[in-house]
């Protein structure tokens, strides 16, 4: 079975008035895969998610999403081409319960229309049955199941990530986007998630796009990564081999960051800076 | 005494619907909507425009002001529905002020009719068929009943369905909703016009009740009573706020009946006594209730198998 690229991102720039938030950031994901986007605070890492799906446009560069230029939908729009995101601090409404939340998921529901829901309604009870069952076994999956009756705001900073992860697959997407899937989680569900993100990617249910901090989650997690620094790709490829690459950890460090933001590491041989 | 409740019924009714159109606005959207007392005033001219000018039956006013004044709150969210909510708030109290001083300055089918004038002689349907006043009290009670309970049933199954989950869920934010598909712009304008056609309808019987209408009955205090309505009741709980409709009626008409007894207070210090009553009760709600005194009811899907999935 011949790699289908799935999502192409090349060159893009975003800058904030003063500050060049993306300054260049490339890369391609392949359906399947599990694919990590790290690199220090303040990369850009965010930004790009926000540039891929729709919070933000890009000033210039392509987002190219199964063949299909996606630059400039509006985020629901992104949203019903096939990409799905969470959020690094949870925002789901909190004055809905956890159910609601799921439930709320689906892509073009019936019952979403006025007109539909009220001529259309042994489909729309159908539609519900149906995502309530599918709710509920994802849910489960999160070890979520008896708490589906609580209002959101009574969850933990780790139940309300749960949720998220669990929402973006009951969006049912081909990409899901996680910004930070596991921080503020405890220990042992960071081994949950990441198991059951793998199992997701095994069973070809959809392809993931993940920021994350941990890079013990990442190399375990993670089919190939790319290092953003100051808004640019300096590295990318398997965990193992980018993650031990000098340029990337002296992007970590920040020695270089003295210099500019010229991108001279990318270039450069080691030990040129500083 | 009994012909005083059947009109405060009468007028609570209307307000029930009313109170219930910004409930879908603001307590299922989010919408804090400060000029809800456009819809009650489009709908009231709308119908008496109709019945008195154009001579269409009451019916055909009443179908004519729910529709003009749905489309008003669509056109009304078009160009804001991206504000943020303080700017959007203070869209909708402009777009309130602008409609009413239209009609403050501009005359209607002939020197005396509208403008500040007001409308008067608005037809009352099947009046002729009672002989008494109190008996055409009842039946108008009736119409407003019927009105209030089908808006009623209407509202609570509006927002059982997905579209009323979509709406709570942009009630508390975008981002979420817009990750999801849902396109928050167009859920909010469809609220709009939803709780518009209510205000109107809401308006047109209040037109045909009191047979007089004149720009000065739609100040911006109106909305706030409105308001006081949803928030004393329990913002995105129907029943709540047909109940703040009752207890903020009862009192802003409850003059009529205690200057006869409240003899040491003159009546015009009495009638605005009621206002500072009715401040005092929403600060202590919003203080010790916030939620108001019908909090939002939580929906349960129960474990597995024990729902239908309705």
């Amino acid at each position: 079975m011949a790699p289908e690229t799935l999502l192409t991102v090349d060159s893009l720039h975003k800058r904030f008035g003063g500050v060049q938030a993306v300054a260049g950031a490339s890369f391609e994901v392949t359906r399947g895969e599990i694919y990590g986007l790290i690199g220090p605070n303040g990369s850009g890492k965010t930004t790009v998610f926000n540039l891929l799906t729709g919070f933000l446009s890009p000033d210039s560069g392509s987002i190219v999403f199964k063949d299909r230029s996606i630059r400039g939908l509006r985020p629901h729009e992104v949203a019903r081409a096939g990409i799905c995101r969470t959020f690094q601090a949870s925002l789901n409404p909190v004055e809905m319960t956890v159910m609601e939340n799921m439930l709320l998921a689906p892509q073009g529901q019936t019952g979403e229309g006025i007109l539909r829901a009220a001529w259309q309604r042994a489909r729309v009870r159908e539609e519900e049955k149906a995502n309530l069952e599918r709710a509920r076994e994802l849910l489960g999956l999160v070890r979520m199941e008896h708490m589906s009756d609580e209002l959101v705001r009574s969850l933990s900073g780790g139940q309300r990530k749960l949720l998220s992860l669990a929402q973006a697959l009951m969006a049912g997407p081909e990409l899901i986007l996680l910004d930070e899937p596991v921080a503020g989680v405890n220990p042992r569900l960071i081994d949950d998630i990441v198991d059951l993100v793998l199992r997701l990617r095994d069973e070809g249910r959809a392809t993931f796009l993940v920021v994350e901090h941990n890079m013990g989650v990442v190399r375990r997690l993670c089919d190939r990564i790319s290092v953003l620094d100051a808004g640019d790709t300096i590295a990318s490829g398997t965990p193992e081999e980018t993650l031990a690459r000098e340029d990337v950890l002296r992007a970590y460090l920040g020695a270089h960051r003295h210099e500019g933001r010229r991108r001279a590491a990318k270039a450069e041989p080691a030990g040129e800076e500083n | 005494m009994i012909d005083f409740l059947v009109y405060l019924f009468t007028i609570i009714g209307i307000w029930g619907i009313l109170a219930l159109s910004l409930n879908v606005q603001f307590g299922f959207t989010g919408l804090v909507n400060l000029g809800h007392i456009v819809f009650f005033m489009l709908g009231a001219y709308v119908s008496a425009i109709l019945v008195i000018l154009a001579g269409m039956p009451f019916l055909v006013g009443v179908l004519g002001a729910t529709v003009a004044a749905g489309l008003f709150g669509g056109l009304m969210a078009l160009p804001t529905a991206q504000l943020q909510q303080d700017y959007w708030a203070i869209s909708t109290l402009a777009a309130a002020e602008i409609v009413r001083i239209f009609f403050l300055n501009t005359t209607l089918g002939g020197p005396y009719i509208g403008a500040s004038f007001g409308i008067s002689g608005i037809p009352q349907p099947l009046r002729d068929a009672f002989a008494s006043p109190a008996a055409y009290g009842w039946f108008y009670f009736a119409i407003v009943a019927v009105a209030l309970a089908g808006s009623y049933f209407f509202v609570r199954w509006l927002t059982a369905t997905p579209f009323g989950r979509a709406l709570k869920a942009i009630r508390e934010g975008d981002e979420v909703p817009l990750a999801l598909g849902k396109d928050a712009r167009s859920l909010r304008v469809r609220a709009m016009i939803v709780g518009g056609a209510l205000g109107g309808l809401a308006g047109a019987l209040f037109a045909h009740f009191n047979a007089y209408i004149a720009p000065n009955y739609f100040l911006p205090l109106e909305t706030f009573i409105v308001w006081a309505m949803v928030i004393l009741g329990g913002a995105g709980n129907h029943k709540g706020v047909l109940v703040g409709a009752v207890v903020i009626e009862a009192l802003y008409n409850s003059t009529r009946f205690l200057a006869a007894h409240v003899g040491f207070i003159d009546p015009g210090t009495l009638a605005s006594l009621r206002m500072i009553v009715i401040g005092l009760l929403i600060t202590g709600v919003v203080m010790y209730m916030p939620r108001g005194l019908m909090p939002e009811p939580r929906r349960r899907y129960g474990a597995r198998n024990a729902a239908d999935g309705r």
